[in-house]
């Protein structure tokens, strides 16, 4: 079994259990929008305790977690593990006509951390006060201020983001440095360009996530107060200890910067896997095959140039208003191109119809519907009447519920025979795709018609309290009885799973769809391992990018701003990381006698550290200190990890790609540092 | 179900609608059109899937797909994007922008502070000026934390969750937030701006009829978001004003005491908890500072 195999198949059955997760935390919350206040069955009510459901009745407190937690589960645990971890671990290789993937060990990692992460998260509804409460968006100060399960939301997240980003580091060096013979570019499957944007995408804007987090965590757990500002009053009693001078805003970009491209990593894959079911199914070239991977990658850039439509209503000048207003409208010319050149690869085909083709075709209407109920979301003046109302919660569900999950179902029904090696009952997949289609529709459709009514979002009893959601508890129950039975629906499918027929022997790698043929292009492409470094590199600058940012943000809006600690360490620490990475270049290496300066900046950076705890610097004291000391650490841990690795090479022969890409990284650093150092020099 | 759309009460109502309204009918037009041919392919390419393997024998239909249409398609949406965007989204967002000048009628100003899970409203009064307001004033019969010795608080009114509006004259009110971020939503009036704390946010719209109305919270502001509900009133403005000076005589009454009403906070006793432990003390703050810094507070 090639390591591709066991890490993809390792992504999916736990992503398909969290997806199982996320279906059942979100009955319970469909339970209390139908019925708010009812008790939950009884067996339920016991499995969910004293402390979340008294009598069986949910609490508010914990219906919140119900929400934050579906929310995360969904779209971090389950959908874009699932599409890329799985399906793209499992399908690039054979598709590029790699042996396997290019970086094993990378892979596997990635693949522990997401579990870890995961895990962590949902341990966190067994500590005090529960799991994570403030939605999967995690605002402060209603986060920063929230129950213990807001840290394990954070530390989760960011194991789970850095598994991600590993992720993207590994399929990218797959897809660039291990292809076949005759895998040219220009003959990469769509479903691989798919892939690779994905990958791009989770490679630049997870890591502002990474700094939000560490951010929020300085927060909860040093005191810092990076996204409290002055003056907070708490049930009437102005909040003491704290130092107050934050921006709750700085989240808000950090956050949406990740996560409108995270949405993206939702939607493109399953864009690759109707792209390719459709093709197989019709046995023809896409129709404007080209243009769609131009509209892919337009998709990839633009999807990282909205991410402010999220804060239209948080007090934003018309200016900014006015670009971010255009970038979003400007998305709909690339997902045009993408679902027309979908329908007119089916034009004039005879289709065979099969399970698989049902729900790639499927997505194609429901894929639409959630993009078009963007427009009136991206365009202020509309946004108003629906921001935070259930007409939000309907748009994004028909893109990532009927819409990739259709994807995922189609590529699970297509290529169990060349993955799995059996084959799914046709008949149980009508029988599974008929009532999933029609109920997904009777669930997210009604969401439409109270969004417009001016119903809200992350409500605890569905509105009762207002008059503007009155007459509606027949709806609100017709989307619960909607979900059970869409639930029972998917007996079929598991139905399917177990009595899977055995098909023929496996084929290791399906039959490509290239010509033999010139090589040039894949012959002169750089090695996956000439790659990965670079994608690190990518990592590293775009997470001290993020970092710096948020000091940027927050030193214009405080005036005064102590200098923290002697800097000139700092200085040190860039001449001396320089310097290992000046020794790495004499070959054979001495790695690990070249890593002794970095190792001697670490041990100057943690004295600096101690020279602030003496001054009274603490992170507590004021965001100086805290931003100072986030920043630090973050590039001491760098800088260990890049240690470990040189010192772990040392000891057999590297490569030489190996040496080359220490060096990269041990410049970087060196770079890093200087940066730094100018930043709390100069600043 | 009585209400599909929220009642349109002000004068900006009706530019905010109809960039909603004509954004759904071109998506709606662009939505039929394309499932009508994604209908049509299927139709005609359906086959029978009971005969197994593809049937070699019908040859593949070539396509005949004329090469304007996806041109035609492409300049169908961006036609209707820019058209939307140019002529109303856009220029209906700048109007909004746009405070109501005082040259038109004198604004009225209210300033309203969210806290987990109330609206407090605070009038200026007959005087047309706010008294001086300290957080350390707070308390529960000062939700405001009005100043006392300023003269101009002495007319001061200060109501929870409750809002009253004249009719016809434009209305700014000044936001701010003492905890968290809510959203201050007046569904019928097409008002919704996010109250974050740190910043003071303005909200400002004419109410053009009269009627009683549910103030929302849209953001997301604690387990007690669900019931961060107010009231408001546009009334006549002779009304207005009649229900003004009412307040302000009630104020002079010794019995009344609370400034305004007997606004205990349910959060109280938890928050004093919160303060006294440290903020995030709970999470083991001091732990941090004991253990990287040495020191504790
Ligand atoms: C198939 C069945 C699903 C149903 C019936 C469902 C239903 C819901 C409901 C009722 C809410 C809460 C709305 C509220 O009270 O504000 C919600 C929130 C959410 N769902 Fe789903 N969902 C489903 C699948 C998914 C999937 C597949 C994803 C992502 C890939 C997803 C992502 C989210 C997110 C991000 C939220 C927002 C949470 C928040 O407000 O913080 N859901 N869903
Ligand atoms: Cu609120
Ligand atoms: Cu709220």
């Amino acid at each position: 079994m090639t390591r591709a195999r066991t890490v993809g198949l390792l992504y999916v059955a736990t992503a398909l259990v969290f997806l199982l997760v996320g279906f059942l935390l979100m009955l319970l919350m469909r339970w209390q929008l139908a019925w708010p206040g009812a008790p939950v069955p009884a067996g339920i009510a016991a499995l969910l305790g004293d402390a979340n459901a008294p009598g069986g009745v949910l609490l508010p407190e914990f219906y919140q977690q119900l929400v934050a937690m579906h929310g995360t589960v969904m779209v971090f645990l389950a959908v874009v593990p699932l599409a890329t971890g799985g399906l793209g671990t499992l399908l690039v290789t054979p598709m590029i006509g790699a042996r396997d993937v290019a970086l094993p060990r990378t892979a596997l990692l990635s693949y522990a951390l997401y579990a870890v992460g995961g895990l962590l998260m949902l341990g966190s509804f067994l500590v005090e006060g529960g799991a994570a409460s403030s939605g999967w968006t995690s605002y402060p100060p209603l986060a920063v201020l929230a129950t213990a399960g807001q840290s394990c939301w954070l530390a989760g997240m960011l194991a789970t983001s850095c598994g991600s980003t590993l992720f993207a580091v590994g399929m990218i060096a797959t897809i660039i440095g291990s292809r076949g013979p005759g895998v040219t570019l220009a003959r990469l499957p769509f479903f691989v360009w798919a892939q690779l944007v994905s990958a791009v995408l989770l490679l630049l804007a997870f890591p502002a996530l990474q700094a939000a987090a560490l951010f929020q965590l300085m927060d909860r757990i040093a005191g810092s107060s990076l996204f409290l500002p002055s003056g907070l009053v708490l049930g009437g009693i102005p909040l003491q200890h704290y130092a107050g001078g934050g921006n709750p805003l700085l989240w808000q970009h950090l956050f949406w910067f990740l996560a409108h491209p995270e949405v993206y990593v939702l939607i493109l894959p399953a864009m690759g896997i109707v792209a390719e079911v459709i093709r197989a199914h019709t046995g023809r070239p896409l129709w404007g095959a080209r243009a769609m991977v131009g509209a892919v990658l337009v998709l990839g850039v633009l999807s990282m140039l909205v991410w402010a439509h999220h804060m239209f209503l948080t007090e934003m000048g018309t200016v900014m208003s006015d670009v971010f207003q255009v970038t979003t409208l400007l998305v709909s010319v690339p997902s045009v191109i993408v679902v027309g050149c979908l329908v007119l690869s089916l034009w004039g085909q005879r289709l065979k119809a099969s399970p698989a083709l049902l729900f790639a075709v499927a997505f194609l209407p429901m894929f639409g519907i959630g993009g078009l109920t963007g427009l009136p979301l991206g365009m202020a003046a509309s946004d108003v009447s629906l921001h935070d109302t259930y007409y939000v919660v309907g748009h994004f569900h028909y893109i990532v519920a009927p819409g990739t999950v259709f994807a995922l179902f189609a590529a699970i029904y297509h290529w169990a025979p060349t993955v799995l090696g059996c084959t799914l009952s046709t008949r149980l997949g009508y029988w599974h795709f008929w009532p999933t289609v029609l109920l997904m529709n009777s669930i997210f459709l009604p969401m439409f018609v109270l969004g417009l009514a001016g119903v809200n979002r992350r409500l605890y009893d569905a509105g009762a309290q207002y008059a503007l959601a009155q007459g509606f508890e027949g709806l609100q129950q017709y989307m619960t009885w909607s979900a059970l039975a869409l639930g029972v629906a998917q007996l079929p499918f598991l139905l399917a799973l177990v009595t899977a027929r055995r098909t023929e022997a496996l084929a290791e790698a399906p039959a490509l769809p290239f010509a033999q043929g010139d090589d040039t292009d894949v012959a002169s492409a750089p090695s996956a391992g000439q790659v990965a470094p670079w994608l690190i590199v990518a990592w590293l600058v775009m997470l001290v990018g993020a970092l710096l940012s948020g000091w940027v943000l927050l030193r214009t809006g405080q005036p005064e701003w102590p200098h923290t600690a002697n800097p000139w360490w700092l200085i040190a620490g860039a001449v001396l990381t320089g310097a290992s990475a000046w020794f790495m270049r004499q070959s054979p290496a001495p790695l690990a006698m070249a890593s002794l300066p970095a190792l001697a900046a670490i041990a100057m950076a943690l004295r600096g550290l101690s020279a602030a705890s003496e001054a009274g610097h603490a992170p507590s004291a004021h965001n100086a200190h805290a931003l100072w000391f986030t920043i630090t650490c973050t590039i001491v841990v760098m800088t260990v990890v890049a240690c470990g690795a040189a010192i772990r090479a040392g000891r057999t022969p590297p490569s030489a790609h190996y040496v080359a890409g220490l060096r990269l990284l041990f410049g970087t650093l060196s770079l890093l540092w200087v940066v730094f150092s100018l930043v709390f020099l100069v600043g | 179900m009585s209400n599909l759309w929220p009642e349109a009460a002000s004068a900006h109502a009706a530019a905010l609608d109809a960039v909603l309204m004509h954004a759904h009918l071109h998506m709606a037009a662009v939505f039929m059109l394309w499932l009508g041919i994604l209908l049509v392919a299927l139709w005609k390419g359906r086959s029978t899937h009971a005969t197994g393997a593809p049937d070699d024998s019908v040859p593949t239909a070539l396509r005949p797909v004329p090469a304007c249409w996806p041109w035609v398609a492409m300049a169908l949406v961006v036609a209707g994007d820019v058209v939307l965007l140019t002529t109303e989204a856009l220029p209906a967002w700048h109007a909004r922008m746009q405070p109501p000048s005082p040259q038109d009628a004198t604004p009225l100003e209210i300033h309203v502070e969210a806290e987990q899970y109330v609206w407090h409203v605070h009038y200026a009064g007959l005087d047309d000026r706010f008294g001086r307001t300290d957080p350390a004033r707070i308390d529960a019969g000062n939700a405001m934390g009005l100043d006392d010795t300023d003269p101009a608080s002495q007319d001061d009114v200060m109501i929870d969750n409750l809002l009253m509006l004249p009719q016809g004259r434009p209305v700014v009110v000044q936001l701010k937030s003492r905890d968290v971020i809510h959203s201050f939503t007046l569904p019928e009036m097409r008002v919704k701006q996010d109250v974050t704390p740190g910043l003071t946010s303005r909200a400002w719209f004419t109410p053009i009829h009269p009627g009683a109305w549910d103030i929302t919270c849209s953001q997301l502001c604690g387990a007690g978001h669900y019931r961060m509900r107010g009231q408001y009133r546009v009334l006549s403005p002779e009304a207005w004003q009649a229900w003004l000076s009412e307040e302000v005589a009630l104020l002079a009454l010794p019995d009344i005491g609370t400034r305004s009403g007997p606004h205990a906070h349910p959060l109280r006793a938890e928050a004093a908890h919160v303060v006294a432990r440290g903020l995030p003390g709970l999470l083991g703050r001091h732990y941090f500072n004991a253990l990287i810094f040495g020191q504790r507070h």
